[in-house]
């Protein structure tokens, strides 16, 4: 199988927080996610025009986010509205940040991956009552972790790959599937229902699912890529 | 990665380690993707020699020792290191800072150090503060006689020109004598008709890999070493948040790439000498592909 152009999810929704931005990487490419203060949401490319400094790094202002380096404002459109070196300056309507189609769906923000494509984003399931249980970044290239996902659950792939039904336990969650770039993969989490339905040990529960899921998956392939000690130190072994 | 090809690269001074620290024991560094070893002999003579293949000492290469640097070059030089006046006066205090190893291309690193647009953002309270954030014209031009790049009439407000201080505007002037070093002539706080010197010279180790070295010549008998050397230290950490995160890394050279504006003039000056130079190393147009 491989991954086609498309849409995919690239966080939790409760994991962007309003007036906060981040970086991500969909198939290598560097994106900056960011949600401003009325809680929209919007994938750019993560550089800045100006000396390509990457956005993610930036401060969310209200409806405009600003570069780091030099304090750039761009509006929701990526357009560049405000140059602090040239207070006075009427900004070019040519200088704007390259943006993809972004939208916030069964708890995860969601992007096209082609700046050009134009269609909305269809999925097979539409619940607003979900409990997100955490994103989980693997190195380990999507086919592969898609492949040993299906071997050791029963899966149902779902929206052309980018959403999965995972029978694992007691509960059926459903993964987010983001193709990160090469050798890395993130999955995002949730279960269907409210979070009064999931109660803290069955999202725990299937936390640890999903880190054993990694620590599986990071170290078939290549042994000696696992940091040793790191499974042991983490916080929720203890 | 092996030696740069690049002539231009090949055929300038780079400082590799400040002259305090060669002694007997032999160190080894890179240069332009070449390994090389630098010590003192047994007669005191300082030595560089590349490194070839076998990990053992080859070509001898040629040495100077100035601004408390030892120097040297991988290719012929066709002139020497550039001179400061200043370094010449018996009253400068000289600070050598240490070094500092950025994952970056050098030239990312001049043109950072040329702009005063990011002080407000990136050296908040510092080098500068908002709503003051407006660049004056200035001027900047290669200076054809000398082959420079200055750029001359700055100005930038500063919130403290001296410690605990009034906040006002500065004069700079700034200076690229070669590549991969740059300088900055500030208007002496303590002494107005002198100017205090800022000089970074930079090792390029690998086309996005370098490392910096921050030296002054100032005219100041009050601050202790630690406070220059901790301030210096501050900004430059705050810097490599920067030049670690621009993409590419490599600088590049193409004017349509990135987006100038007036504040930027120094930056359009310094890349199109670096483009009739010919320079390559270390440019997005000449270096491998990254990220």
């Amino acid at each position: 199988m491989s991954f086609s152009g498309g849409w995919y999810p690239v966080a939790l929704s409760n994991q962007l927080e309003p007036a906060t931005s981040a970086g991500t990487r969909l198939f290598d490419r560097e994106i900056c996610i960011w949600r401003d203060s009325d809680g929209g949401v919007h994938a750019w490319e993560d550089r800045c025009p100006h000396r390509g400094m990457r956005l993610s790094f930036g401060f969310v202002r209200g409806d405009r986010i600003a570069c780091l380096y030099h304090g750039w404002q761009y509006d929701m459109q990526g357009r560049c509205r405000f140059i602090p070196a040239h207070p006075q300056l009427d900004v070019p309507s040519t200088i704007r940040v390259a943006t993809y189609p972004c939208i916030d769906r069964l708890g995860m923000v969601w992007m096209c991956s082609d700046l050009k494509m134009e269609m909305p984003l269809d999925l097979p399931i539409d619940r607003r009552d979900i409990a997100p249980v955490r994103s989980l970044y693997v190195d380990c290239a999507p086919i592969a972790t898609m492949q040993a996902l299906s071997a050791r659950s029963e899966c149902t792939v779902l929206a052309g790959g980018a959403l999965i039904s995972i029978h694992a336990g007691p509960q059926n969650m459903i993964a987010g599937f983001q193709p990160f770039g090469k050798g890395k993969t993130a999955l995002h989490i949730v279960f269907l229902g409210s979070p009064e339905q999931y109660p803290g040990n069955a999202r725990r529960s299937a936390a640890v699912w999903a880190e054993e899921l990694r620590h599986d998956l990071e170290r078939e392939p290549v042994p000696d890529t696992a940091p040793a000690g790191s499974y042991e130190a983490a916080p929720w072994r203890s | 990665m092996t030696k740069t090809t690049d002539i231009v690269a090949l055929d300038e001074w780079y400082a590799i380690a400040v002259m305090a620290d060669v002694g007997g024991n032999p160190i080894r560094t890179r240069l332009l993707g070449q390994d090389i070893i630098y010590g003192r002999g047994p007669n005191d003579r300082v030595s560089v020699h590349e490194v070839d293949a076998s990990g053992r000492p080859g070509a001898a290469l040629p040495t100077r020792e100035r601004y408390n640097c030892l120097w040297t070059s991988l290719g012929a030089p066709r002139h020497e290191i550039f001179r400061l006046a200043e370094a010449e006066e018996k009253d400068r205090r000289v600070v050598v800072c240490g070094w500092i190893k950025m994952r970056t291309s050098g030239l990312r690193l001049v043109e950072n150090f040329l702009d005063m647009a990011h002080f407000p953002y990136i050296h908040p309270n510092i080098l500068g503060a908002e709503p003051h954030t407006e660049v004056p014209q200035y001027a900047s031009e290669i200076r054809r006689d000398v082959d420079e790049v200055w750029a001359t009439n700055c100005q930038f407000y500063q919130p403290q020109i001296v410690a605990n201080g009034p906040g006002g505007m500065v004069q700079l002037t700034y200076r690229v004598p070669s590549p991969f070093v740059v300088m900055l002539y500030r208007v002496c706080p303590s002494s107005p008709d002198r100017l205090d010197v800022i000089m970074m010279f930079i090792q390029p180790i690998e086309e996005d890999l370098c490392r910096a070295l921050p030296v002054m010549y100032l005219i100041d008998d009050r601050s202790s070493q630690i406070d220059l050397l901790n301030f210096e230290q501050v900004i430059f950490l705050q810097d490599r948040i920067i030049v670690e995160n621009q993409r590419p890394l490599l600088l590049p050279l193409e004017p349509r790439s990135e987006t100038p504006t007036r504040a930027d003039l120094s930056s359009v000056v310094f890349r199109r000498w670096l483009k009739e130079k010919g320079l390559r190393f270390g440019t997005a147009e000449g270096g491998r592909d990254l990220v």
